[in-house]
């Protein structure tokens, strides 16, 4: 069953390969068989994923969330520029803890990053439902403990 | 219409470059390891979105804007993932964040004038 799985995994990935590469010679069809046996080796060397049913929904609740997304790292990329290039005195780090009410580990997940993606919040420490994160500057601790972000993202993956 | 979308494609293209020139120098200059994090955040959050989108127009529709897109993707998932593992291993290992009030912030300046 597990074998199965695996053939299917590196077939699939083989599909992907020939699809997107375009170059049907046979040193590059090797490379690809090769890369794909590699990419299964290591799927399972990895922990068994949980058994979490894929919800559908989120194929059209992802990109809305990652417009969103979009619009928030302009503003912090452009915070975060000017505190680079600015005098050293504007920085005021600080540690803070988000709650992050996430239903599962992808939300968990979502939001990790999506904290660190925008610049002057770093996640630093994920610890069941609490995020530890390293924010820059007071300002950008307050905005992420005002919590639009895990509002947004428990929305994105309410079940 | 066509020098038109060359235009802000080149515009997007170096205003990319630029966010990850100051990441750079943001890694250089800030004054401990998880603020040279943030630092370094410029240049894999809007540096590569805007070299990519600036790409993506270039192209136009076909299957090289979606190759891109999906290098984009991949990126926005990766990136962050790799500054958790560093950020994570650091305070694992230890490291604590210099949590600055007045009196360590000046602290921390003086040390980077000594080693200047």
């Amino acid at each position: 069953m597990r074998l199965l799985r695996l053939l299917l995994v590196i077939v699939a990935l083989f599909t992907v390969w020939l699809l997107w590469g375009g170059l049907y010679k046979t040193p590059v069809l090797q490379l690809g068989i090769l890369s794909c046996a590699l990419v299964a080796w290591l799927m399972l060397r990895m922990a068994e994923p949980d058994q979490q049913k894929y919800n559908w929904r989120l194929a059209y609740r992802l990109p809305h969330y990652w417009l969103w997304l979009l619009g928030q790292m302009v503003v912090s990329n452009i915070q975060v520029l000017r505190l680079v290039l600015g005098p050293r005195s504007a920085l005021s780090p600080v540690l803070v803890e988000v709650d992050a009410q996430a239903s599962n580990k992808f939300a968990l997940a979502l939001l990790g990053n999506s904290i660190t993606l925008t610049p002057g919040t770093l996640t630093i420490d994920i610890d069941d439902n609490k995020i530890t994160a390293h924010c820059l500057t007071a300002a950008a601790a307050q905005s992420l403990q005002a919590g639009a972000m895990s509002r947004r993202v428990a929305r994105v993956d309410p079940d | 219409m066509n020098g038109a979308v060359e235009i802000v494609s080149g515009a997007l293209v170096v205003l990319g470059s630029l966010f990850v020139l100051a990441g750079g120098i943001g890694a250089l200059r800030m004054p401990d390891f998880y603020t040279r994090i943030h630092g370094a955040s410029l240049t894999d959050s809007l540096g590569p979105v805007l070299v990519l989108g600036g790409l993506m127009l270039q192209a136009g529709l076909s299957l090289v804007t979606i190759k891109l897109a999906a290098v984009l993707l991949f990126l926005m998932v990766t990136s962050p993932t790799a500054s958790y593992a560093l950020a994570n291993a650091a305070l694992l290992a230890g490291l604590r964040p210099a949590e600055m009030d007045a009196t360590t912030r000046a602290g921390v300046i003086n040390q980077e004038e000594d080693s200047a």
